[in-house]
């Protein structure tokens, strides 16, 4: 079903929404939310995410409902490691994403927001080259492997490596820029 | 912690999200066979002095040769020039370049070759020895498939928008389409045999230990009495890269600084002026230095072009471990070739004489 049906479907309140939402993201919502989490939280993630689009729309109305419930299922996730700061460091492939970052950008931005660093994030990526900022999408949003984005952009996995390693200087030297470094 | 940072990208717009699942091929490279085929072609168009092609040009006299790295990521256009017998590929965005600034800008030449036998790769110009004296055979007449299908890349989806500036672009070498005009070898006005595939292989000589270099790392090199380099890793690049020749019992007499920019355009290197030796062939002391970004591995290089002999250094990077990202292997490699044509052959300190 086109994401623009399901979107009128929610927006209808018709409980079939959700269904049909599964029906066509449910294992991508999964695959995604157990890179960040376990399984068994991955499973709940996947649900909440559900539970919130419901809630959210409307007033909500996607035009990309893919990168919509995407974007719920992350936050999810994130809320949960937040809970459970062991787990970030019991392995996945979030946990690699986050020391890769911290590797590269040392500062707790304290006195940032957020928001602001979000802001920041965003006009980042689109000031990178197509194929880099779409590789850091996959790598720091997805929290991908790298040899799934060399296959997805039939790329050699060093390749990608090489790409994310200049992708995450060049950032670290852009919020320095920006002054939230 | 940096968790905050990593929070922030789930502040990506929608847009962005949803193009990084468009399933698009990695920069297609130059096919290896086009490469040699281009490098050929090169090679009788060095035998006549101010051939113009389609696309590109060749000026010059015959003379060295080398091949292009057929990894190398390049844009647009390219070009097949010589230099007061040098020969390179010259890449440039949007027009041909004219025979004068190919000539006088050596830092927008492209050169390296992948067919030294410490690191050949799938993708390094296959030398075939049974080739040697004979032009490319094929579709000569015809355009050069410089992308040919078939090396495992998907091909760019067609979306019907704008030119997506992150396109490959098209690569020509349409040296081809002006080979049929090129007078016979044979009927030229050479002593001796054109450079051939085999003498390609021959003329490179290579030595590329290998370093893994950790953040504030730093490697030296040393070739012997020629060429030494020395490089300087901050985990992220080189915070120093320096290649350097220096004749036998002389002091240091040439450094390209081949300190990486964020450019991805082949830094000219300046020869410093404290490298300013009183030598014999000080006049035609040339030395550029480039960088070329591939696919698996940086590749930065400089040449040293000191009479017949253009000797070359290369510092290939290579991302380490992908668990550890941050760390690099590095090769340094050197080579030289000499004037074949004019059957000079120089003294080459250490080096043996291919011919010998």
């Amino acid at each position: 079903m086109e994401d623009r049906l399901i979107v009128e479907m929610y927006k209808r309140r018709e409980s079939a929404a959700i269904g049909e939402t599964q029906a066509k993201y449910g294992g991508f919502l999964r695959a995604m939310a157990e890179r960040f989490v376990s399984r068994e939280d991955a499973e709940e993630c996947e649900q909440d995410t559900y539970l919130r689009a419901w809630n959210a729309i409307p007033p909500d109305e996607p035009g990309n409902l893919r990168a919509y419930l995407a974007k719920i299922a992350r936050n999810l996730c994130l809320d949960r490691l937040r809970r459970d700061s062991a787990q970030r460091r019991g392995g996945g492939e979030a946990a690699e994403v986050l020391d890769e970052l911290q590797i590269a950008v040392p500062d707790a931005f304290e006195d940032v927001s957020v928001k602001d660093l979000g802001r920041a994030v965003n006009d980042f990526v689109r000031s990178l080259p197509r194929r880099d900022g779409d590789i850091l999408i996959r790598r720091c949003f997805f929290a991908e492997p790298v040899r799934d984005i060399a296959a997805r952009y039939g790329m050699r996995p060093n390749a990608v490596s090489v790409s994310l390693g200049r992708s995450r200087e060049k950032l670290r030297k852009y919020l320095e820029k920006e002054g939230l470094l | 912690m940096t968790d905050k940072l990593f929070e922030s990208f789930s502040a990506l717009d929608d847009d962005l999200i949803e193009r990084s699942f468009e399933k698009r091929s990695g920069r297609r490279k130059i096919f290896p066979l086009a490469a040699l085929a281009a490098c050929l072609a090169a090679a009788f168009l060095a035998a006549v002095p101010g051939m113009r092609t389609k696309n590109g040009h060749a000026s010059g006299a015959g003379g060295n040769f080398f091949a292009m790295d057929a990894d190398q990521e390049t844009d647009a256009n390219a070009s097949v020039w010589t230099d007061g017998g040098d020969l390179g590929i010259q890449a440039a965005t949007g027009a041909a370049p004219d025979a004068g600034a190919a000539t006088d800008a050596p830092g927008a030449v492209f050169p390296g070759a992948s067919s030294d036998s410490a690191e050949t790769t799938t993708n390094d110009v296959a030398v075939d020895e049974s080739a040697a004296g004979k032009p490319p055979e094929g579709d000569i007449g015809g355009s050069v498939p410089a992308f040919p299908s078939g090396d495992g890349l998907d091909t760019p989806p067609d979306t019907g928008g704008p030119t997506d500036p992150m396109s490959p672009p098209e690569l020509t070498f349409n040296l081809a389409r002006a080979l049929p005009e090129l007078p016979s070898p044979t009927g030229s006005d050479r002593s001796t045999a054109p450079l051939t595939a085999k003498r390609l292989a021959e003329v490179w000589s290579a030595d590329c230990p290998a370093a893994l270099m950790e953040p504030g790392e730093s490697d030296t090199w040393d070739h012997g009495v020629n060429l030494s380099g020395e490089a300087v890793y901050n985990g992220g690049e080189f915070e120093k890269l320096t290649l350097t020749f220096r004749e036998k019992d002389n002091p240091v007499t040439a450094v390209a600084d081949v300190t990486v920019s964020d450019s991805l355009d082949p830094v000219c290197a300046s020869i410093p002026e404290n490298a300013d030796p009183v030598l014999s062939w000080r006049g035609s002391l040339k030395c550029l230095a480039y960088r070329c970004d591939g696919l698996e591995d940086t590749l930065f290089g400089a040449v040293f072009l000191i009479g017949p002999v253009r000797w070359e250094v290369r510092a290939h990077a290579t991302p380490g471990q992908e668990q550890d990202a941050q760390s690099i292997v590095t090769r340094f490699c050197v080579s030289y070739e000499y004037n074949a044509m004019n059957g000079i052959f120089p003294d080459l300190g250490e080096f043996a004489d291919p011919e010998s």
